[in-house]
């Protein structure tokens, strides 16, 4: 039974909140990017939002309003941690946030029976809201005839029609809202949210399928393609060819495609670096632009096409709405190692960044299977390795092809898949031996296949640009200058000369680099790869740059600047090169993939469990790695 | 010449140390940091961008403004087994029970 509740005067002293609300994949995060200009990630795959988002849209008569775009839901019961963000959000729950003062749910007009079930439940809280009918191309391309007005009758509320893929029917929207805050922009009265009712599912469907009549009575089949070609992607043998050719071709893509533009770029920063040098008086200004800024900055800017090159693949794959299909298809060997397919795209956002990978464990509702998630997600090769992969790949594996594929190809797919590999490992014993909790059944919906928006991929491609130049340009560049400080200063005694060792040995990086070496000897490290891993800690990219700036301040010439891979062919072994691939397979977490987790688990003991099993994993594997190798012929360095 | 080199020199290392203590310290200090700068009479775009840095993080990932929420209940899964029907076996009726 529905507690009512007296009308509250609501006191006004910034702008009104509208909140998006929905069942996942609907187009929720589309509407909010297009309401207030936003670029949240948006993708055909239900769950892409786990947390609240906020931006500001402004109506037709000036007045801004916050819009609030919250994780999609299937009713107010919830039943993940991201569902419950939703419904503390829209009942006042969440500490220091005001209730919405609309809301607006937007539904998906492809799927009415499912969407409108929540709608019937919104409406239950006695809050304003309009409804935003999206993908009403598609329902009309589907031949759904939908009568809006009918709907809004039944409702009993504004009902308006979206597309908000293709920048459709948003001022419509806007222009809906408008009368609800026309009265006053300083004091607005709305009645305080009505616990929700225990509504009964079978009622709801009731309630859902006699609207249904009404407004839309003729329901379209799914197109018979569809089936056809999920009978094939979803084959248990078939399905999982089709899921390693796809993860093959881009693995192959990554390092065919992007030799010309990575050339281009290389031979721009060995450009400036040689203006730079020839343009400056000597000293430590001049030191710190070619060995510090265009050596580090430079040798991780080369990698940007191939990190553009595995995200377009990426993107495409969340848009078609492939991505939950591999899912299902791997929900038996998740299930084996003890995970639930729900962890798939968890693991699979963490191929990008560990970060969001961990938010997005959101969606598991059992916690033991999400600890499970967030202890192995930073496992997955997240996109900040790639440049290290390609750096070492691309030194000490020949460009030569096997069977038609290239080498290099094949060693990079390699490399993945240990990290995956070694994921389901650790995740079996971590379940059998800690964490350990029933076969969780897999249930999720299957988007339409559709063809991926070029809007989308190109605003997701900028957006990785974006990211990874503001890393370059930030974090990234501010390390490089901090450690070609710490590799000059001191300098060495005044008799010094280049006989008695490079300068850099004097200073503090050289002493705690030969320090370090101490610990890293036995993986065939040498005291330059014992500095890089430090400052790695920051971000992985980091460790390219670091090992450029520090080849760079041990060099005679000034050749480093322009090309590391040479440089590292030449002095190190092939022992030590594939320990340090094995290293970085395992490679402790960066800190800020460590602090989510301490977020995300309200706990330090996960996060210190976490460095701690992941660098003993490492430690152990690049020992085997460097052992191996070298019994097997590889010279030690 | 080298007196100038020396000096843009040590601005640039005293600059990205500050900017790289920033971007890695934990978020709660970088909050109580910027609370406490926040006191100081800054100009309005200073204070804008202050209060705006304090939520990014050095990998620059959105998204992450506040912890977990609460698990919800965990909802019992009711297993349903469907029984195969026998040819053999005399067919189950409801009726009289």
């Amino acid at each position: 039974m529905a507690r009512t509740m007296e009308p509250t005067f609501i006191q006004r002293s910034g702008p009104f909140t509208v909140a998006l609300v929905g069942n996942p994949n609907c187009g929720k995060s589309a509407l909010f990017n297009l309401l207030t200009g936003a670029r949240q990630k948006v993708a055909n795959y239900a769950g892409v939002t786990v947390e609240r988002k906020q931006g500001e849209a402004q109506l037709a008569d000036g007045q801004r309003l916050v819009v609030v775009d919250l994780p999609g839901a299937y009713s107010l019961s919830p039943a993940t941690p991201d569902e419950q963000v939703m419904r503390e959000v829209l009942l006042g729950e969440r500490a220091g946030e005001a209730v919405p003062d609309l809301i607006v749910a937007v539904v998906d007009a492809t799927n009415l029976r499912m969407n409108l079930r929540l709608v019937l439940e919104l409406r239950g809280l006695g809050r304003p809201m309009v409804v935003a009918l999206n993908m009403a191309d598609v329902a009309r391309a589907n031949g759904l005839a939908i009568d809006t007005a009918r709907l809004a009758q039944e409702l009993g509320c504004p009902v308006v029609q979206t597309v908000a893929v293709k920048a459709h029917g948003h001022r419509d929207l806007l222009h809906a809202l408008g009368p609800f805050f026309a009265q006053s922009a300083a004091h607005y009265v709305a009645q305080a949210p009505q616990a929700p009712a225990a509504s009964n599912a079978a009622d709801l469907q009731a309630q859902v399928r006699r609207i249904l009549a009404l407004v839309a009575p003729i329901a379209p089949a799914r197109a018979r393609f569809q089936h056809r070609l999920d009978a094939v992607v979803m084959h248990p043998v078939l399905g999982l060819v089709v899921l390693a050719a796809v993860l093959f071709l881009i693995f192959q893509a990554v390092f065919s495609w992007a030799t010309v533009p990575m050339d281009l770029i290389k031979q721009a920063m060995a450009a400036v670096g040689d203006w730079t040098a020839q343009s400056m008086a000597p000293g430590p200004l001049r030191s710190l632009l070619v060995d510090g800024v265009i050596a580090g900055v430079g040798g991780v800017l080369v990698f940007l096409p191939q990190i553009l090159i595995l995200f377009f693949f990426i993107l495409l794959l969340e848009d078609s709405g492939y991505l939950p299909r591999a899912a299902f298809l791997l929900d038996t060997v998740m299930g084996k190692v003890g995970l639930s397919g729900r962890a798939f795209i968890p693991l699979l956002s963490s191929f990008a960044c560990a970060i969001p990978g961990i938010m997005a464990t959101r969606t598991i509702a059992n916690w033991r299977d999400r600890l499970a998630t967030i202890m192995v997600a930073p496992l997955m090769t997240c996109s900040a390795r790639l440049p290290v992969y390609a750096l070492l790949i691309g030194a000490f594996v020949p460009e030569r092809s096997v069977a038609g594929l290239s080498l290099r190809g094949l060693t990079l797919f390699g490399l993945y898949l240990a990290g995956v590999v070694s994921a389901m490992a650790v995740a079996y014993v971590f379940k059998r031996v800690w964490m350990k909790s029933s076969y969780q059944p897999l249930m999720l919906e299957l988007p339409p296949y559709r063809y991926p928006s070029l809007r989308n991929l190109a605003q997701g491609l900028w957006e990785r640009a974006l990211i990874f130049l503001r890393r370059v340009g930030g974090i990234i560049l501010s390390l490089m200058v901090i450690l070609w400080f710490l590799s000059t200063y001191p300098a060495p005694p005044a008799r010094w000369d280049a006989s008695q060792g490079p300068a850099i040995a004097y200073s503090a990086a050289g002493i705690l680099g030969h320090a370090l070496q101490y610990v890293f000897a036995p993986l065939g490290f040498n005291w330059q790869i014992s500095i890089a891993l430090v400052p790695g800690m920051a971000a992985r990219e980091v460790a390219v740059g670091a090992l450029g700036t520090v080849y760079s301040l041990s060099a005679a010439d000034s050749g480093v600047a322009d090309a590391l891979s040479p440089v590292l062919a030449a002095s190190w072994s092939l022992a030590t090169a594939y320990s340090l691939l094995a290293w970085f397979v395992f490679a402790p977490q960066c800190l800020s993939t460590l602090a989510v987790v301490r977020r995300e688990t309200n706990s330090w003991r996960y996060p210190l469990l976490m460095a701690a099993y992941l660098f003993a994993l490492a430690y152990a594997a690049s020992w085997l790695t460097y052992r191996l190798t070298l019994w097997l012929g590889g010279a030690g360095g | 010449m080298r007196a100038w080199q020396d000096l843009i020199t040590a601005a640039l290392v005293v600059a990205s140390f500050c900017y790289a203590t920033w971007s890695l310290m934990p978020a709660r200090w970088r909050g109580i940091l910027t609370g406490a700068m926040l006191q100081w009479p800054l100009p309005a775009w200073a204070r804008l961008r202050l209060s705006k840095a304090t939520a990014g993080g050095a990998c620059q990932c959105d998204g992450c403004d506040q912890g977990s929420p609460a698990p919800p209940a965990e909802k019992k899964i009711i297993f349903m087994q469907r029984r195969p029907r026998s040819g053999f076996a005399p067919k189950r009726t409801n009726r009289g029970v």
